[in-house]
C-alpha cells in the first residue's frame, strides 16, 4: 500500500505479482499496475462486448461488471470475474471454444 | 523480509516411504522446530506406531482421505501454537495419506486468508520408491495424481537390492511431468535442509523434453507449449484465469516459465487445478529466455485445443496499443 495516498494500488491475486515489488517504496508498482489494470480492462471489454457486459475498475483493485439491464456486481479478483460473466450472460467464457473469441474480435 | 512459516507437502503412494523420509528430516534438521501434520488412512493407524522419535504433539487427521475443513484445522492448530511458543517453530511439514490427492491441502493453503498470512507452501515432494514406484505408477492413478502436482520426486529405497536404476525412474516420472527433478534420497548430496529452501534453483533445473508418446497412461497427458516471445501479462493473465475456471477440474498441473513485458528476469508460474500460486521472480541474470515454456498435465482435454486457443487468444488477438515509448521509437530517424 502506499502509505501517503492510502491507495493499495497492487493487488494479492497471483495475477498481480509480475514485479518483483518493491515494499518500501512502491510508487513505481503502483503506476504499473495501474497501467496492467487498464490494458487488461481493456482486453475483457473486447472479450465481453458480445455478452453486452461492461468491466470497469472498482477501487484500484476489484473489478466492476455491468450489464445491459443496468446489472451490477463487482468482482474482488479477476479469478472472480468468469464466474460473474457466466452467472450474468448465462454462459461460461470459454477460451478453448473457438467462436466465441470470433466473435468477441468482430 | 518474508516470516511465515514454510510449508513442505511430502506425498507418495501406500509404503513408498514417506514416513521414514519425514522422520529422517525430523532428524536432521530439528525435529522439534518443526511443526508435523500427518494425514494417516483409514481405520488402521499404523503410522502412528513406526512414529517412533516423531513430536509427542503432531497433528493427526485421522480421515484416510481428509476434507477441507479437517486439514485447515490442523493448520489452524499449528500456527496457533507456532505463536504461542515464539520463534521455535521454523517450518512445517504436511504428510499426506497414501491415497490422498495433495491438491485440497495446496488449495486450503492458497484459499485462507488468515493461514495464508502465516504459513508460505515452499513445495510438494513426492515420495517415489525405487522398488515398487514405476509398478504403482503403472497400476494406480492416485499415485500419478500425487506425481502430477509435485514440485520434486524423491527416490526412496534405491539401497535396497531389488531397486532399479535411478535413470530408469526418472524416465517413468518424465512421462507424467516433462520437467519432474529426481533427487535419491540416499545419495550424498541430498541435503534435507534444502527442501525449505525458498525457491526451486536449489535442485538443478532439468532439460524440458517432450514425453514420449509411448509412455503416456491413459488418464494424464502432458505436453510442453514453447513460448518463445515475451508475454503481454494482462492478456496472458486473463487467458489463464479464464481457461482454469472453464476447464480447472481437468487441468491437474500448470506451470512454465515466462519472460514477460513487465520485468526483466523470468517468471515462475505454477498451479494445481484451479490454484495458481504467486507467480516467482527469477534474476536477470539466471533467466535464460529459451527455457521459456509452459507445461500442462491434463486429463480428458485435447492438448492441440489448448494449444490453439492460446495461439489465437494471445498471439494474434488484441494489439496493444502503441505506448508513448513506442511510438517515438517508430518515429524514422532520417
Amino acid at each position: 500500500m502506499c502509505e501517503v495516498c492510502a491507495i493499495f494500488g497492487a493487488g494479492e491475486h497471483w495475477s498481480d505479482f509480475s514485479r518483483l515489488r518493491n515494499e518500501r517504496y512502491p510508487f513505481d508498482d503502483i503506476m504499473h499496475y495501474r497501467r496492467e489494470r487498464a490494458r487488461r480492462l481493456e482486453i475483457l471489454n473486447s472479450v465481453l462486448v458480445s455478452r453486452e457486459l461492461r468491466c470497469a475498475d472498482w477501487d484500484g483493485e476489484a473489478l466492476s461488471l455491468h450489464d445491459h439491464a443496468g446489472r451490477f456486481a463487482v468482482a474482488p479478483t479477476l479469478s472472480d470475474v468468469w464466474p460473474l460473466v457466466q452467472k450474468m450472460s448465462g454462459t461460461a467464457f470459454d477460451p478453448l471454444a473457438e467462436d466465441r473469441v470470433e466473435v468477441a474480435d468482430g | 523480509m518474508d516470516d511465515r512459516l514454510p510449508v513442505l507437502i511430502v506425498t507418495g503412494f501406500l509404503g513408498s516411504g514417506k514416513t521414514t523420509l519425514v522422520q529422517r528430516l525430523l532428524q536432521r534438521i530439528g525435529g522439534e522446530e518443526t511443526g508435523v501434520i500427518v494425514n494417516e488412512f483409514g481405520e488402521v493407524a499404523v503410522d502412528n506406531r513406526l512414529y517412533v522419535g516423531m513430536p509427542d504433539d503432531a497433528e493427526i487427521i485421522s480421515n484416510g482421505l481428509a476434507r477441507k475443513e479437517d486439514i485447515s484445522r490442523a493448520f489452524y492448530n499449528i500456527v496457533k501454537r507456532a505463536k504461542a511458543d515464539k520463534a521455535k517453530m521454523k517450518r512445517v511439514i504436511f504428510e499426506t495419506s497414501g491415497l490422498a490427492d495433495p491438491t485440497p491441502v495446496i488449495a486450503v493453503l492458497a484459499e485462507d486468508a488468515w493461514l495464508k498470512a502465516n504459513l508460505r507452501l515452499v513445495r510438494v515432494v513426492s515420495a517415489v520408491d525405487a522398488v515398487a514406484g514405476i509398478g504403482s505408477i503403472d497400476t494406480y492413478s492416485e499415485t500419478r495424481q500425487q506425481i502430477a502436482v509435485s514440485d520434486l520426486a524423491i527416490l526412496t529405497k534405491s539401497d535396497l537390492r531389488a531397486a532399479v536404476d535411478f535413470d530408469a525412474v526418472q524416465l517413468k516420472l518424465r512421462t507424467l511431468v516433462p520437467d519432474l527433478e529426481l533427487v535419491d534420497a540416499q545419495s550424498p548430496e541430498f541435503r534435507e535442509e534444502e527442501l525449505f529452501a525458498e525457491d526451486s534453483r536449489t535442485f538443478p533445473r532439468p532439460a524440458i523434453q517432450e514425453p514420449s508418446a509411448s509412455g503416456e497412461t491413459s488418464d494424464f497427458q502432458s505436453f510442453v507449449l514453447p513460448i518463445t516471445e515475451t508475454v503481454d501479462w494482462p492478456l496472458f493473465t486473463l487467458w489463464l484465469s479464464a481457461l482454469l475456471f472453464a476447464h480447472g477440474d481437468r487441468i491437474v498441473r500448470v506451470k512454465g516459465l515466462l519472460k514477460t513485458d513487465a520485468s526483466r528476469g523470468l517468471l515462475a508460474i505454477h498451479g494445481v487445478q484451479r490454484t495458481m500460486h504467486p507467480p516467482t521472480h527469477m534474476p536477470e541474470k539466471e533467466a535464460r529466455p529459451d527455457d521459456c515454456h509452459l507445461v500442462f498435465i491434463v486429463h480428458s482435454i485435447d492438448q492441440a485445443s489448448i494449444r490453439s486457443s492460446y495461439q489465437r487468444f494471445v498471439e494474434r488477438r488484441f494489439p496493444r496499443a502503441p505506448t508513448a515509448s513506442s511510438r517515438f521509437s517508430s518515429i524514422p530517424c532520417n
